[in-house]
């Protein structure tokens, strides 16, 4: 379990001369990030009329090997009596918290090390150790220390139908403060949760808003705190979760098939199940867009390990837990009723004792044994699968609609046709009458002949 | 391990059904689709739900002239992003819910919106029904709109909260499609009409007894 990858990506709407000022790292290990043209332009004129300072902002992915502490401070854990304990610590827990103590004082310790603490067993144990080294994690400067003020009004800064949603989803994120809180807290929180979100979504506006952000954010802030959760939302938004922030969801719809083509490699007979029931990866949305938070508000202590876990590794690692999870509940997957929507119901509902510590080692290996551009070929398969299936089924709507409606035209047609087809029957009784008074007559003529 | 599907667990012998419908939940954000079904199906009202992230599914069996109905529920999410991936559940949808909040004007003047996003995704047979989910407000203005949706079966105010009409939507919506079944089953050359718009009020529906399974 050390660390891997040393890939470093650059965000490519930060002009290459600004990052070659700001970090001195190889070049040949740089990996542009894809973007589009048009995110480029936005943030280039957001730049200019941004007050804020950008520097706070991580411009480039680190590389495992650099240097965990920088400005040349070296952060100071406190010990374990000084903590805030809600629950007793297990022998485990004191066990980290003293590795974490002793790898700290290291001043030549790497980010890769650092990254490691807090995935390894128990992540960064407690609230009190996270709020020091999640700003590390994501390599956020001393200056992010100074307090932001304007937040009050920072809501009229973006536009009002974001701000409308945000403030339907705070208030519905209530799972996230406990039971008991007084209804001041909570008016205090879902204030403090919507000028967060606003100002991580003021600063950089090629970021949307999407359903989910306001779980990680409310995570972020029951952690760090409004003014220290700033920064750190801010870049754990532009380093994972701006590939949920485009325009559409559309990446993230053909990402979630990740999960199948990992399936593929570790239990096919299972994602042909799951193909059989004709069931997309979209059970995994919101694990994926919210790192658990929506699913674990009520757990802080499981999600804020996984938090640990997702803040030192790439940004698809969700989707290789989620891998994991389905793989491990395969039996029960098995014994649903085999349809689409007892399958998806059963893989939504995440059962509170997963064997986690389990999991996401088992999700590191996977992640090594299979990365993304090993597999990136398949995803794009089975999203242009889904994409024919949803076309045809489009299709079928629209033949199925009009088929409906030239059986209605087809009624007043028909309708309309009633009096030519009288005339006809008028014409059939009249010839026939003709014919036969002809005959008759001929007949009695022939008679009176003889 | 155990089978940990909700469902499942409240009715064991829940595989037994005579008619099986699929219906979806559409409309707004915060108009309170999830809060209808979860009164539907479990008889509760929860203040303090999240939002939905992609679509949700659940279940239940209802009994309609001594058949039972299962109904199939998709809850999907409102906000315009997710439509890319809620658009795969409209398909084979027998019933759509079109919820708005009666309160919030935007929400009822988004409806053109999504009966547009029905008309495209799902077959012809599909019923619609529109759901206010806050009521004491007049409801003069959603049936005028119905003279231009002449897709729309039945507009219906309910309230969640204090469970006003949300079962009604339900056994309306699973007798409706029942009767239709059968009708479309007697007449297999398609001979029956659906004739969109021209419903009856619900309180004047009372030939199906109704009963929670």
């Amino acid at each position: 379990m050390e660390p891997k990858e040393d890939e470093i990506s650059l965000d490519s709407n930060i002009p290459e001369t600004y990052t070659e000022m700001s970090t001195p790292i190889e070049k040949d290990n740089l990996k542009v990030r894809r973007r589009n043209v048009i995110e480029t332009i936005n943030f280039a004129s957001k730049e200019e009329n941004t007050s804020d300072s950008e520097s706070n902002v991580p411009l480039v992915r680190m590389s495992d090997s650099t240097k965990a502490w920088y400005d040349d401070i070296i952060p100071e854990i406190p010990d374990i009596a000084e903590y805030s304990l809600s629950e007793p610590l297990t022998n485990r827990e004191r066990m980290k918290i003293s590795v974490i103590r002793g790898s700290v004082v290291n001043p030549n310790l790497t980010l890769g090390e650092l990254k490691l603490l807090g995935c390894s067993s128990e992540g960064l144990v407690n609230d009190d150790i996270r709020r020091i080294l999640w700003p590390k994690l994501l390599r956020l400067s001393e200056e992010s220390n100074f307090s932001v003020t304007g937040l009050e009004t920072i809501h009229s800064h973006i536009p009002n139908e974001v701000y409308q949603q945000i403030l339907k989803d705070v208030a519905r994120s209530g799972s996230h403060i406990s039971q008991d809180a007084t209804q001041h807290e909570i008016d205090h929180f879902q204030e403090q949760l919507t000028q967060l979100m606003c100002w991580v979504l003021h600063k950089h506006s090629v970021l949307n808003y999407y359903q989910g952000y306001n779980d990680i954010a409310a995570t972020v802030l029951l952690v760090m705190g409004l003014q220290n959760g700033l920064h750190v939302l801010e870049s754990i938004s532009l380093e994972f979760l701006e590939r949920f922030m485009e325009k559409t969801m559309e990446k993230v719809n053909q990402e979630l098939f990740y999960i199948f083509a990992l399936l593929e490699r570790v239990h096919p007979t299972l994602l042909e199940h799951l193909e059989n029931v004709e069931l997309f990866p979209h059970f995994a949305l919101a694990e994926y867009t919210t790192w658990y938070a929506h699913k674990y508000a009520e757990n802080r202590k499981l999600l804020h390990r996984l938090f640990d876990y997702f803040l030192g590794s790439p940004p698809l690692m969700p989707l290789y837990l989620s891998t994991v999870i389905v793989a491990y509940r395969a039996t029960e997957i098995f014994n649903t009723t085999p349809d689409m929507g007892h399958t998806h119901k059963v893989l939504c509902t995440l059962p509170d004792d997963l064997p986690f510590e389990t999991l996401l080692i088992e999700a590191k290996n996977l992640y090594r044994q299979y990365p993304p551009e090993s597999i990136s070929n398949d995803v794009t398969e089975y999203d242009r699968k889904r994409k024919c299936k949803e076309q045809e089924w489009k299709a079928k709507a629209e033949a199925s609609r009009q088929e409906r409606e030239k059986q209605r035209q087809l009624r007043i047609i028909q309708s309309t046709r009633r009096i030519p087809y009288r005339i006809r029957s008028y014409k059939t009784i009249t010839v026939v009458t003709i014919l036969a008074l002809g005959l008759y007559a001929f007949l009695r003529s022939s008679s009176g002949l003889n | 391990m155990s089978n940990r599907d909700p469902d499942n667990l409240i009715s064991t012998n829940d595989e037994t059904f005579d008619y099986l419908f699929k219906i979806v939940l559409i409309g707004d954000c915060g108009t309170g689709k999830t809060c209808v079904v979860q009164r539907f199906r479990s008889g509760t009202f929860i203040e303090r739900h999240g939002n939905t992230i992609g679509v949700d599914f659940s279940m239940k069996t209802v009994l309609i002239d001594d058949k039972k109905v299962k109904l199939q529920i998709w809850d999907t999410a409102g906000q315009e992003r997710f439509r890319t991936i809620t658009q795969s559940y409209y398909r084979s949808a027998n019933g759509v819910v079109v919820v708005y909040d009666i309160t919030k004007r935007s929400t009822f003047l988004s409806l053109q919106h999504w009966v547009e996003e029905v008309r495209r995704y799902t077959s012809s047979h599909v019923l619609l029904i529109l759901v206010e989910s806050l009521r004491e407000v007049e409801k003069g203005e959603a049936e005028a709109l119905c003279q231009y949706l002449p897709e729309v079966l039945q507009v219906v105010e309910t309230s969640a909260k204090e469970n006003t009409n949300i079962d009604s939507v339900f056994f309306y919506l699973a007798s409706e499609l029942k009767r239709r079944h059968e009708n479309r089953q007697i007449n297999a050359n398609g001979d029956e009409v659906v004739r969109l718009g021209a419903s009856k009020k619900l309180s004047s529906c009372s030939s199906c007894s109704y009963k929670i399974f």
